[in-house]
Order: C-alpha cells, then structure tokens, then sequence
C-alpha cells in the first residue's frame, strides 16, 4: 500500500522540491501533488523511478507514516541563514533517525532520561553550572561530550548534510531528547555543538524564547558548560599568547576562538587582549582549520547496539532492510558517530588528515 | 630619613603562605582577593598602547586597582573613604585602612627593603606618623584591628603593586608604612605581608599532560540491555 506521507519525507530528505522532482521523474507537477496528497498513486515505473531518484528501496514507501521533529520543537543552530530546503533535509533526516531509533529500542533498553529542566534559572551561566553540580562533575573537563549525553538518556545521530548553516539540532521526540550533530566539523567544533544542543534541551524545552536570542543563550550555556569559570581561572592567566592558547585549549578540549571568547566572559583578558587574540586567530586561518585538533569523539551506545547486533547475525545490510532504508542512509546517521571518519573526499573530516582514523567499524 | 625611625627590632616580614594568611585574616582579609586588586591594575596598565600618553599606564593601573579593592571589599562591609586626596578602603569599624600604591622593583622581595615609586603628599605623611604612634604606644604587640578600635585609632596600610617585565611577574605585598625619606617616598614599614606573584603569561605556567592539567570528567561506560 503507498503511503504518500512517505514520498513526501523522502523527497525532503534528498532537498527535493516538488517541481524539482517531477523534472527528475518525467512527470507533470500536478502528478507530485497527487502522489503526496494521496489523491492517486503513483504507476509502477514511476515507482521504480521515485526509487531510483530519492535513493529508498520500494518497501520504505508503503510503510507506516514517521514521526517528524517539527519545526517548532526542533532547534537550529543558525535558523536565520537556513533555507527552508535545508531546514527540512535537516528535519527529515531527525525523522529517518526517530525511526531507526524505535526500532533499536525495541531491542535495546538505552539510559533513561536525566535532563532537568533549567529554564528558570537567571543566566545559562547559572544553568550550565547547575547542570554540573547536578551530575556531579563539578568543575572537570568533560572527558566525551557524546558520552556524557548517552549516560543522560540523550539519542545521538549524525547529520550528514553538507551545509555549513546546518551544524547541529535537537529535538523532543515525546519525553525523549535527540541531538543531531554534523561529523564533518572538527572535533572541538562538534563538542561545541553538542554543548549548544544540550543547551537548548535544558533550557528552551517549554519553547521559548525562539530565534536569536535562544541562540545566543545557548552560545552562553555551551561555553560555560564546556569552560567552566572556576577551571578556567585555576589554569588560565590574564595575558596568554596565542602559542600558549594552542596549549591550554587541551585541557578543555574545544576551538581556540572559543577559548578566547570565554577567557574574555570569565573577565581574565581585557577587551584589548581579547581582540588582538581574535586577529590572530583569524590571521593564521585557526578559524577554519583547528590547530592540535583533538580526536573526533565516537558514540558508545551506537557501538555497543551494533556490535550486539552483529552476535545475533544481523550486520548493516540486515539491519537497512529491516528498516525498509538504504544502506547508505543508515551509514549518514550512524557511521559519522561510529567511525572516526566518512569515507569519501568531501566527507574528511577537516584538518586532521594526519590522525590515523579509529579503527572501528562494525559490518 | 626625616620621619621618626621606627624601631627596627620588631619588623615583621611574613612569607609563609600560612602566617600570611593568618596575618589578613586578623585584618579581614583574603590573599586572594588582594591578588586580584593587583590583576585587575595590571590588566588596565596592559591596555594602555602606544597611543596611550607614556604616564597614563601607571595611573590606569592604579585607579583601577583603588576601585577593584573597593568593588570587593564593599559588600563584605568595608568603605570607600577619599581624604585630602587619597582615596582608601576602611574596614567597617574605621580600625584598618589601605591604600593602593606602585612599588620600585625590590616590592615583594623579602629580602630587600621597598619604597613607592612616586612621592607622597602630606595625607600620606599625616597616615605614616600614625602608624608610628600607635607602634609607640603598644610597643610589644602585633596590632589588631580590635586594639586599635578600642582607642578609636586606626592603622593605614599600603597594598603595593610591581609590574616586573624582565620576571614577568606582578608582585605585591600589604605593607604598614612607618617612614619617608626625603623626596617624600615611603620607605619604611613596620609590618610587610608578601603576597604569591602573578606571573604574566604562559611562559611560566606549563601546562603538561602530567602536571597542571585538571583531571577529567570520569570515563563512562554506558549499560545497555537488551530486550528480552
């Protein structure tokens, strides 16, 4: 039986419009429309051909309708610069994710959730602060930013989409929060990320406030929570070079420019201090290409579910068929969390062509 | 010296991290919170430039550090008090002031004798022989804000800052001013509290994977069952 609301999900995921599509199939607009309106569906060559464009096996179109992230409870990094096309690839991705994830709690049982809600607190600063006290790392680096959110009942899945506006997002999906997180950034910009997304999960749950400034709140949060004040004040000096930003940022594990930023936040470097720093920075081209970069961190739970599965026999061919979706679909919200590194040029992750990838890879 | 030498058997210079701290707590004070007051003059004194006029930089430096003493001090009951000039912090019952000054290169040197880099007006002359009273009056003790509550006197001490590019340090130490020489330069003290230096930049401070480097957040390992 065809489900429309399917070919409507898979033609977003592959950044389709209609008209774009009904070029690609040979067939009128007005033919789109009717599929995914489920006026009429469509023949069976054209079927063949829906498959073939939009790259999902014949059995994925007359599943049962997905749950989608909707645009109002998911939370974009830079949905001002966003097109609208890459926010519902984005989206639709989160939707093929919710999927794979029934389907692996169905066999697994994963963390339970462990997020308060902070959204009363003053400052995100606060926020961040009381997150730390309340899992008890007090003021430590966070050793695996993926890790820490898997331990907290967070699902983890990655973005594989090639947009620099698309960072990372996350949703609710019921009681149970999801970050999505692009694999093809360095590994400091992705615990960034993550400590972003985490962010909005603790403070922008009830939904407000949107935009910018729930943005720029999570741009606190994500900061303090990866620096915390008192760390950053036990190791860092008011007046660093540049040469011993590149050594302190270890402790912490994140970007330069976001050490520098924080630096100036917790008030050790003057405005002065802060803006040379910043040129710098931008000067040896640190922005782009993360100096020492740190290795890409990997998800446990992922691993742990794959490896499991592969004792029962079921590998990633098995497991893509179960789930009526290629396998190459399964490997974008996967693999990036698995694997050290995409295969494939443009997928390398940036600036550490040197570091041998981690060789694990579950078949 | 043109002031009434201070008798010099009874000069304390304290360095040990525990007789300092000690030594501020009878005064209500926290090392920590002075090491700021002299982080805080050396952060302004590092944004002056070139286009800065050459004298600005000291004084930034100073002013700025008068009004941390103060930020910090202020909501623990302490006052900002400006005198004929001088601006001072003084504890709530009026017993200790201090006044923020810059130091020559021997600041912070227990072995080696201070003086304020710039001469001193008469308010300071007027603090400096009060200093002294009060030394001739209770002659075998280490003054305590209570004693001199008790006599409605107060003792004026100096926190004295160093900014040393060849070290790279700031040092600084809270001193009791008890002489002036004569350009008017205090030059004596009957008490010195050696604060821990600022270094300046990384250069001093390693960070090295088995050194200084904080411990992390604990490794996890997560548990995952399987469904039956």
């Amino acid at each position: 039986m065809f489900n429309p609301t399917r070919l409507r999900l898979a033609r977003k995921r592959r950044g389709h419009t209609k008209s774009s599509l009904a070029v690609k199939l040979g067939v009128d607009l007005r033919a789109v429309y009717a599929y995914e309106s489920g006026e009429y569906p469509p023949a069976e060559d054209t079927l063949r051909k829906i498959q073939l464009v939009l790259d999902f096996p014949e059995a994925f179109f007359s599943g049962d309708d997905l749950e989608e992230p909707s645009p109002d409870t998911a939370s974009f990094r830079a949905m001002t610069k966003m097109l609208s096309g890459q926010r519902d690839m984005a989206l639709e991705t989160g939707a093929i994710a919710f999927h794979i994830n029934n389907w692996l709690e169905s066999k697994f049982e994963l963390p339970p959730t462990d997020l308060p809600d902070l959204s009363n607190e003053p400052t995100p600063e606060v926020a961040a602060d009381s997150l730390r006290r309340y899992w008890g790392i007090g003021e430590m680096p966070i050793r695996n930013m993926i890790h820490l959110l898997e331990a907290k009942g967070v699902r983890v899945y990655s973005l594989a989409i090639d947009a620099r506006e698309v960072d990372a997002f996350s949703a609710w999906k019921g009681s149970t929060p999801f970050v999505f997180l692009n694999t093809n950034k360095s590994s400091e910009h992705s615990r960034y990320d993550a400590a972003h997304e985490l962010g909005h999960l603790i403070l922008h749950r009830q939904g407000s406030p949107q935009g910018r400034e729930a943005e720029r709140q999570a741009n606190l949060f994500a900061g303090a929570f990866l620096m915390p004040r008192a760390s950053v004040l036990a190791h860092a000096r008011p007046f660093p070079t540049l040469s011993r930003l590149i050594e302190l940022k270890k402790i912490w594990i994140t970007s330069l420019a976001a050490l520098n930023y924080r630096l100036h936040e917790v008030g050790l470097t003057s405005d002065w201090v802060y803006r040379g720093l910043c040129i710098e920075i931008a000067k040896r081209g640190y922005r782009t290409k993360e100096p020492n970069g740190a290795p890409r961190e990997v998800s446990q739970a992922l691993l742990l579910m794959l490896a499991a599965l592969r004792q029962d026999g079921i590998g990633r061919h098995k497991m893509a068929e179960a789930l009526s979706i290629s396998s190459t679909e399964l490997d974008q919200l996967l693999f990036g969390l698995v694997m050290t590194a995409i295969e494939g040029g443009r997928h390398k992750p940036t600036g550490k062509s040197s570091e041998p990838p981690a060789l694990i890879r579950v078949k | 010296m043109s002031s009434s030498a201070a008798p010099s058997p009874r000069k304390r210079i304290l360095t040990d991290p525990i007789d300092v701290r000690g030594r501020l707590h009878d005064l209500g004070l926290e090392e920590d919170d002075l090491r700021s007051v002299a982080n805080r003059g050396l952060a302004a004194r590092l944004s002056c430039t070139e286009n800065h006029p050459l004298q600005s930089a000291g004084y930034y430096a100073w002013s700025e550090a008068v009004c941390a003493m103060r930020e910090i001090h202020i909501p623990r009951g302490w006052e900002r008090s400006d005198e004929s000039n001088l601006p001072f912090t003084v504890n709530a019952d009026r017993s200790v002031a201090i006044a923020i000054a810059t130091g020559d290169e021997n600041t912070g040197c227990p072995d080696r004798e201070p003086c304020t880099k710039s001469s001193k007006g008469p308010k300071t002359r007027s603090v400096v022989d009060a200093n002294v009273g009060q030394i001739l009056m209770f002659p075998d003790l280490v003054l305590k804000p209570e004693h001199l509550a008790q006599i409605n006197a107060r003792m004026t001490w100096l926190l004295l800052m160093h900014f040393d590019p060849i070290a790279r340090e700031v040092r600084s130490e809270l001193s009791r001013p008890v002489s002036m020489d004569q350009d008017q330069r205090v030059d004596g003290w009957d008490e010195r509290i050696i604060l821990r230096s600022i270094p300046l930049d990384g250069d001093l401070v390693r960070v090295s994977p088995t050194g200084n480097t904080p411990p992390q957040s604990p490794e996890i390992v997560l548990e995952i069952k399987r469904r039956a």
